[in-house]
């Protein structure tokens, strides 16, 4: 909303580039076309006021000829009494006067004064020489006639003063107004000089001006883009040119170089965020794992080893003064695969060890299922040479007994067959339960604490052991597991001889 | 701000260009001559076209014309001239002016043009010089015998009535020269004992009138005052006295304001001066004019006096000279 603003601001103060021209051209064109129109009228104005001029002096001229004319006629007339020429005398005069009459139309004062008495000269003439013809044509003699006619020719003389004074009149008023135009002239000439240079001064400063703002603000936006590049992204955009395109392309400048450290920002803020998610799982899973060793910590704190021992002691001494056989040696048992699992709990053991727990183990069971099943130990080994952490083989045993044995109602056979070959030593655990589906095996190897199967166990779960121990023997084939519903699980071990 | 000041260079730079075209436009005007009415026209034939006198007469004869709606067409030889006098008038006479008023430089010349002038219905006066034989309408001028007394009486103011006194007149066969000598001889002959000891002529020239004095001033050192009758004859006078060191010692009484004998009564070397009044000339002729004109006839002399200019009442004068000319601009 507010950039909208802005931008309708923008456009309303600023001119764009266009109009700059615009106003460039009009500043200079104005002048020079004020300036060829006036000179244009001012010599229109020159060359008509020469044109009446030539015109005025040609009608007087013509007037001066008529005059002469119509005086050659009359002195024609007189000489040879010829109707001929005093048609033509009165023709030319006639032609004068009207000429005269044509010019008072439009003539300055003082020519008119001239022309009136021009005019009445010649009317003068025509007086006297028609009183000179009309005693002329009384056949009179030249005595008689001869002043009239003098005083005629006298009125030519006149009259061509007049015509003289006319010419002269005109010239008179013509070079007054052609001086007058000229002072006119040279003073237009001044002012349009004038206009002119203020109008160049006027658009080189414009110019200045407008070449200056546009350079400042690309300037600044040069500066700014190499400070963009070095990935400094402040910028304030600087004060406005008033040139449209100039400061639109500064503000979009602006709105991007905001944009963009808006971005990367917020990709820092994603990349601190992702950063922070990964501590708190890692802290999630060392917590889990505190969690453990603390659960572990609580069992073993719960049952405090030496008074359960003492405890089993005591019923041992209490089976044998009753003379319970059978209780005293499963008793003897049970402690030593308690005994054996806490002391073992964290360094290796031999599998001499291993199945020496496996027996005791078997002992109790047997009391427990009785004729239930069959228990095979076949062992074609040095036992004492196969290391193996703590409580590795007695799994797999309960496994055998808690997914295989226990189930099956008719009970089963489990096998456990112990063979060195070469640098290897296999142990096969077998048994002829109910075996297990996909499932059941992906539960017992999977070692989540949802999926184990809680309750009847030694603690320790399949995926755990043999995770154990191929870490401690950095092998990865170890361990392998087949079963078949209803025909029982097999259990393979492959585990490297030692020296 | 700076907002602010740059719309003031906008609309200044604006302002300019339109005073610039508005000034060229102004320019572009061109004013029609306003149509006058022509008027009827009187014309006066001078004596002599530039002499200050008949300025005077001019300006006079302008007044009344202004006041009568006629205009003035003011002619004149360029020297003095009988045949170029009679031309304009007889060109005044063919052109039908409305009247015409007149110097007469030789009676009995002028005397059949005249008539003519006014056989053919145009008013003639004559002015200054008269034609007392002919038909015209009147004379305005001097009483040049009147004159030549008043001169002889201010000569008897400024020496008394004895001594000698020496002459120099303008032309010996000039009419009103001649007139002008015989009123000054008539009255100190019958007023006091002054003899006339010579009289010069200088044809109204300058260097003449200046040597025709150095002459009598030389042959008659006891000369005490000198009459000139005509204006150049006062100024030649002036210079012969001045040039002879006799300033203040020999008066000279003359006739006419040329401007340098106005000067030279300032300074002391022209004693005084007899002046004719040709302004009121001009003004009465163009007046009885246009009385005939308009059916009053008038006719017959219209005498205007002379004055007696010195030192006294010389400032008087010159202001009222003054206003003549600037009554006419």
């Amino acid at each position: 909303m507010s950039s909208e603003n802005n931008s309708k601001d923008t456009i309303a103060k600023s001119s764009s580039l266009k109009k700059k021209f615009i106003i460039f051209a009009v500043i200079i064109i104005l002048p020079i076309a004020t300036s060829n129109v006036v000179s244009l009228i001012m010599s229109n104005r020159i060359s008509s006021t020469y044109n009446i001029m030539m015109n005025r002096m040609s009608v007087t001229n013509q007037i001066k000829n008529s005059l002469n004319e119509s005086f050659f006629h009359f002195n024609q007339y007189i000489l040879t009494n010829a109707e001929e020429s005093k048609r033509l005398y009165k023709f030319h005069y006639d032609k004068a006067v009207e000429n005269v009459i044509a010019l008072q139309e439009d003539s300055d004062l003082r020519s008119r004064y001239i022309l009136r008495d021009l005019l009445n000269s010649l009317k003068s003439f025509k007086e006297a020489a028609d009183r000179t013809i009309e005693i002329y044509d009384n056949h009179s003699g030249v005595d008689v006639y001869y002043e009239e006619y003098v005083w005629t020719k006298e009125i030519v003389s006149y009259c061509n003063a007049f015509i003289s004074m006319l010419s002269d009149s005109y010239f008179d008023y013509n070079v007054n107004i052609y001086n007058e135009l000229k002072q006119k002239q040279d003073h237009v000439n001044r002012v349009l000089m004038a206009y002119i240079m203020t109008a160049l001064m006027v658009s080189a400063i414009y110019t200045l001006l407008f070449i200056g703002d546009i350079t400042r603000k690309l300037r600044e936006l040069v500066n700014v883009s190499e400070k963009v590049v070095k990935g400094d992204f402040t910028y304030n955009e600087g004060e406005k040119t008033y040139i449209y395109e100039l400061d639109i392309l500064s503000e979009a400048f602006s709105k991007m170089i905001t944009h963009i450290s808006k971005y990367i920002e917020s990709l820092q803020e994603k990349a601190e965020l992702e950063r922070k998610l990964q501590d708190e799982q890692m802290r999630l899973l060392s917590y889990e794992n505190a969690l453990k060793v603390s659960q572990l910590k609580i069992l073993q704190v719960q049952i405090n080893p030496h008074f359960l021992f003492n405890t089993l002691n005591c019923i041992s001494q209490t089976a044998i003064k009753e003379n319970a056989d059978k209780t005293e040696s499963l008793i003897r048992a049970v402690a030593g695969i308690l005994r054996y699992s806490l002391s073992m709990m964290d360094r290796n053991a031999t599998l001499e060890e291993e199945v020496n727990v496996v027996r005791q183990y078997m002992y109790i069971q047997k009391i427990r299922y009785e004729d239930r099943f069959k228990f095979n130990l076949k062992i074609n080994a040095d036992l004492k040479k196969v290391i193996v952490p703590a409580m590795t083989l007695q799994p797999f045993v309960e496994n055998a007994f808690i997914h295989g044995i226990e189930p099956k109602e008719e009970g089963g056979v489990i096998n456990i067959e112990i063979n060195e070959q070469g640098d290897y030593c296999t142990i096969l655990i077998e048994d002829t339960g109910c075996g297990m589906d996909k499932d059941m095996l992906e539960k017992i190897i999977s070692d989540s604490p949802e999926q184990r199967p809680v309750g009847h166990t030694t603690g320790l779960g399949i995926r755990s052991v043999v995770q154990r121990l191929k870490l401690m023997y950095n092998r990865d084939d170890i361990f392998s597991i087949e079963s078949k519903k209803g025909f029982g699980t097999r259990v393979y071990l492959k585990i490297p001889i030692r020296e | 701000m700076k907002r602010f000041l740059k719309y003031a260079v906008y609309y200044s730079a604006a302002l300019l260009f339109i005073i610039f075209n508005l000034v060229l436009l102004d320019s572009l005007k061109y004013e029609k001559p306003v149509e006058e009415e022509i008027k009827p026209k009187i014309v006066l034939i001078s004596h002599v076209y530039a002499n200050p006198y008949w300025q005077q007469v001019r300006l006079g004869a302008e007044k009344a014309a202004k006041e009568r709606g006629v205009i003035i067409d003011f002619q004149g030889p360029d020297t003095a001239s009988v045949e170029e006098g009679i031309r304009l008038i007889k060109m005044a006479y063919a052109a039908k002016v409305s009247g015409i008023i007149a110097y007469v430089q030789d009676e009995t010349r002028y005397n059949d043009v005249i008539n003519k002038v006014i056989e053919g219905g145009i008013p003639l006066v004559t002015i200054d010089s008269d034609a007392e034989n002919s038909k015209r309408l009147a004379y305005v001028g001097t009483d040049n015998v009147e004159a030549g007394r008043v001169g002889g009486r201010e000569v008897i103011r400024q020496i008394g009535t004895e001594g000698k006194v020496g002459i120099i007149m303008g032309g010996k066969s000039v009419k009103n020269q001649i007139e002008r000598v015989e009123g000054f001889k008539d009255y100190i002959n019958s007023n006091s004992n002054i003899v006339i000891a010579a009289i010069e002529s200088s044809d109204s020239y300058l260097l003449e009138a200046e040597l025709a004095a150095k002459k009598i001033l030389n042959q008659h050192p006891d000369v005490k005052a000198l009459f000139c009758t005509s204006a150049l004859d006062g100024l030649g006078a002036a210079k012969a006295v001045k040039g002879l060191g006799l300033t203040g010692k020999v008066k000279i009484i003359c006739f006419d304001d040329l401007p340098e004998t106005l000067d030279n009564i300032e300074k002391g070397v022209i004693t005084s001066t007899v002046v004719q009044k040709p302004y009121l000339m001009g003004y009465k002729a163009v007046n009885i004019i246009m009385d005939n004109i308009e059916g009053k006839t008038t006719k017959g002399l219209f005498i205007t006096d002379v004055l007696v200019v010195d030192k006294e009442n010389l400032d008087e004068f010159r202001k009222q000279q003054q206003g003549y000319y600037s009554e006419i601009q």
